[in-house]
């Protein structure tokens, strides 16, 4: 058969079977369109520079991504391929060879693939675009700009291997069922079933140690730093116990139900043995519906406790509305302290209109802890570098505003995690009794081991310099300020500090900064409100992978069950039944997956919270909120889809 | 005591610009215990008075009841239970449904009435010796041959111990042996006090019956019945005749 010849064939086939091929096309085109869209996201400007594990999240979520769509072409190419086989079993029948029959398939499947491919390219770079569009237009106010979508030399050509792949994939397993089997094979195979799914123990074992290995992980491995790694083998390891375990655990359950006695009753009857006659199907949409939105409450629920955690850090980094900070300079403190302090008076015409004036002497250093023991970090040490902040009783005491007295050798101390050092300290050659106080150490740095230290006099803050190799001692002063414009009031700080700056140019080493808490607050939103806008992408990438999956299996489901359901009507089952057996069937479908990715997010929730220490966050109760707030909406959005595309299939079945 | 009534049994189907008369006036009566054929050519009006028969279509007109009851006046919620209770149903192509094990196909119509499980095994265990499918019960419909298949939906359709059995060309997707043995079956559950309604163009199968009804363009054109002590070849033979002479048009 000449090439043109087949190319006709090919293309009368794709014309007749446009039914079929249309949500096939679309859905696989969407799929490679959310796959482009992640894979452009590794290019972005934000995700380069924000974080240094910013990029290998990202390149770990395409991974994913591209398991999912690979999973899911092969889904709907399977659906497709079993409805066609008829049509060539007829060819066979007709005398066109196998291996004309493999070329026509080849080219249909090849054009297929080239709209396919073009729909991802093109579609991904406008829906890219549109998404930037609408989220940098939402969240203008919340949310630092993420750059500008670019179009991706690499997530094209990602996505042109992908498409590749996937094509060959399919033409070999089509053109391999057709050369295996004869044209009678072919025609009974599209009235056949899948048949029963056997109990398959073994599998179902590796299921459960697949998954006793991610859960494991997730639950049982420590280090902050080697979290990235192992999290990647647990994602990797549960998703693939996801769908060993929904190919066999159901079956499992399923079977032991049917032969619970209370199997013949007419709902549990049609559902149960409904059910298990497609798990081998329903397995692979279960678990990628469950993973995917695994991945959306992950995805969400990280990046609002990240952006939610910087947005409260401008209270914890700023005890009060305004700083005024200076290094060191060839000056006594007290004029240092003297000097700032005029500084802040002179700012406004009348010395009453300052609130809440405190002033404060700190250190900041990198050490080492061991026991109870702070010592000098050394850049040879094998052991984590800890942080450590050292400042003057005075001043914590004008903070808080209490009068706490301490004794020689006393000092207070507040960490940022889980109180390691117990009621004495040795640094240097002192011992120190310690007085345990809430943290006042700033939240950006909770991804490491922080400690507070306040000593009773400057003396003693001078020995733990000394002690532990810090830096200069500095000093800064914070105030509210009261009955003047804010805005003005800013106006006037900006020529306070250029005035400074002015002055002093000739001691060059000294640094003087004044801040404010809404400029704080500012500058984090620019900075970190990219997590929320990266985290809601992601979270809509993801949902449209459930959505699309949800629906493709209703529409492909309700076409197979409908010749089911005409047999049953036939022999008496009325419509009212139809509709609560599918409603049945319809709820577990829904709620199957909606707790496989609960418990799925809940066990990972300690591994990822370790995560986000990488970002800063160190508050447990704020991740929670999140977690569950964002599993609760999404139950609610993913329960809208389900309801819609379940009275679809309601529809096609009757 | 007739189990089934047709009178003046019409059915109409209109398109835009086409109206085709299917059934003109059909007019038969089944006593219980009976063991019925009917046969016609393709196009004879066969397919749509069993449908009708069988509650999945409506008549046009005309009155049809089944155990004293009017089809007519039931409810549409109400026929599928009637159907159900009241009607068993043997197809061409089985309809066994694969999602299910042979025993639970058989089952399904007790189960949609909500039986006990009790009953279901007593029913079963009265039938599947007779049936021959006790090794079959525990395997799936794709598993078995043809002829097993159909005496799964024979089992099925009996069960429920309906009124009438109706049987749609039960062997048209069959081999000779297999359609023998189906045949042998219909007449020993007929034996059994089975009421039997079967739809066939097969003289053999035809045949088997007590009484064969000959529909012709919409109308039942003639019957023949079986005599006492006439052998079944004979019957077969005269069944042909009538066939033939309906074939020309012949007033018998």
């Amino acid at each position: 058969m000449s090439f043109s010849m087949a190319k006709k064939f090919a293309l009368q086939n794709l014309r007749a079977n446009k039914l079929l091929e249309i949500p096939f096309v679309l859905s696989s085109g969407i799929m490679l369109i959310l796959f482009n869209v992640m894979s452009s996201l590794v290019n972005n400007n934000y995700v380069r520079t924000r974080h240094v594990v910013l990029p290998t999240l990202i390149k770990f979520g395409i991974v994913i991504l591209a398991i999912f769509t690979f999973i899911f072409i092969q889904y709907a190419i399977n659906f497709w391929l079993k409805r066609r086989n008829k049509e060539f079993a007829l060819y066979g029948i007709l005398g066109l060879e196998k291996k004309h029959v493999g070329k026509i398939i080849g080219i249909e499947f090849f054009i297929l693939f080239a709209i396919i491919w073009i729909m991802g390219v093109v579609g991904g770079y406008i829906f890219g675009q549109l998404c930037f569009l609408f989220l940098n237009f939402l969240m203008r106010d919340v949310s630092g700009r993420l750059m500008d979508y670019t179009f991706s030399i690499s997530a094209l050509i990602n996505t042109t291997v992908l498409t590749v792949i996937l094509y060959l994939i399919v033409i070999i397993v089509s053109g391999f069922r057709i050369y295996m089997s004869t044209p009678m094979e072919l025609l009974q195979r599209t009235h056949k079933g899948e048949g029963e799914p056997k109990s398959r123990i073994i599998i179902m074992l590796a299921g459960f140690i697949l998954l006793a290995v991610g859960y494991g992980i997730a639950l049982f491995v420590g280090g902050l730093l080697s979290s990235i790694n192992y999290f990647f083998v647990a994602v990797i390891a549960t998703i693939f116990a996801t769908y060993l375990l929904y190919a066999t655990f159901t079956v499992f359950i399923l079977k032991a139900q049917r032969n619970n006695k209370s199997f013949y009753t007419p709902k549990k009857f049609l559902s149960i043995s409904g059910l298990l006659y497609r798990m081998k199907g329903n397995a692979i949409s279960l678990a990628s519906i469950s993973i995917l939105s695994a991945g959306v409450i992950i995805s969400l629920s990280t990046t609002v406790a990240i952006y939610s955690n910087y947005v409260k850090l401008g209270d914890g980094i700023m005890p009060r509305e305004y700083k005024i900070e200076a290094g060191s300079e060839n000056i006594s403190n007290e004029d240092m302290a003297k000097r700032l302090q005029s500084l802040v008076e002179s700012s406004v015409p009348d010395a009453s209109m300052i609130k809440n004036e405190y002033t404060t002497f700190y250190m900041t250093t990198a050490a080492v802890r061991m026991g109870d023991t702070i010592a000098e970090y050394q850049r040879d040490s094998k052991a984590d570098p800890i942080f450590v902040i050292a400042s003057d009783l005075d001043g914590y005491n004008g903070r808080t505003h209490q009068n706490i007295k301490l004794d020689d050798g006393e000092i207070l101390l507040g960490d940022n995690k889980n109180n390691k050092i117990g009621d004495t300290l040795k640094i240097g050659d002192r011992d120190f009794k310690v007085r345990k106080i809430d943290s006042i150490f700033p939240y950006e740095y909770s991804g490491v081991e922080g400690y507070s230290i306040v000593v009773k006099d400057m003396a003693t803050l001078d020995f733990l310099r000394e002690a532990l190799g810090g830096t200069d001692i500095n000093c800064s002063v914070y105030w509210d300020v009261d009955g003047v414009d804010d805005k003005e009031y800013e106006d006037t700080l900006v020529k306070l500090k250029d005035g400074i700056k002015n002055q002093l140019t000739g001691d060059g080493r000294s640094v003087y900064d004044v801040s404010s808490r809404s400029e704080m607050i500012h500058n984090q939103y620019e900075i970190n409100g990219g997590f929320l806008f990266l985290g809601v992408l992601i979270g809509v990438i993801f949902l449209t992978g459930t959505v699309l999956i949800t629906y493709y299996k209703q529409i492909s489901e309700g076409y197979e069950d409908r010749e089911k359901y005409q047999i049953m009507k036939k022999l008496g089952l009325s419509d009212d039944l139809i509709r609560k057996t599918t409603a049945s069937q319809i709820g577990w479908m829904f709620y199957a997956p909606l707790i496989v990715a609960t418990i799925h997010c809940i066990v990972a929730s300690k591994i990822i919270f370790r995560l986000l220490g990488l970002f800063g966050v160190g508050d447990v109760s704020l991740y929670v909120i999140c977690l569950v707030s964002v599993i609760a909406i999404f139950a609610f959005i993913y329960f809208i889809i389900f309801g819609l595309t379940s009275r679809v299939y309601e529809k096609i079945v009757e | 005591m007739a189990i089934l009534e047709c009178k003046n049994i019409k059915k109409i189907y209109k398109t835009k610009d086409i109206t085709t008369e299917a059934l003109k006036g059909v007019n038969f009566s089944v006593e219980k215990g009976e063991f019925i054929s009917i046969m016609g050519e393709s196009g004879a009006g066969k397919t749509t008075l069993l449908n009708i028969i069988a509650t999945l279509d409506k008549a046009t007109s005309g009155v049809l009841s089944l155990n004293g009851k009017n089809i007519a006046t039931l409810k549409s919620n109400e026929i599928a239970r009637f159907r159900r209770k009241e009607l068993g149903f043997v197809f061409q192509d089985f309809n066994l449904l694969d999602q299910f094990c042979n025993k639970d196909n058989i089952y399904l119509p007790l189960v949609l009435s909500e039986e006990k499980v009790s009953l279901m095994d007593e029913r079963l265990d009265e039938i599947k010796d007779r049936l021959g499918i006790g090794e079959l019960l525990d395997k799936y419909p794709y598993e078995v041959s043809g002829g097993q298949k159909q005496r799964i939906a024979i089992a099925r359709a009996v069960i429920t111990k309906p009124a009438l059995l109706l049987a749609d060309e039960p062997t048209g997707a069959l081999d000779s042996t297999s359609s023998e043995m189906i045949l042998n079956l219909f007449r020993q559950v007929n034996e059994h006090g089975q009421t039997v309604l079967m739809v066939t163009h097969s003289l053999r199968a035809a045949s088997y019956a007590k009484r064969v009804l000959f529909i012709k363009d919409g109308v039942v054109f003639h019957e023949i019945y079986r005599g006492e002590n006439e052998s079944q070849s004979d019957f077969m033979e005269r069944i042909n005749q009538s066939e033939f002479m309906l074939g020309r048009g012949e007033k018998i």
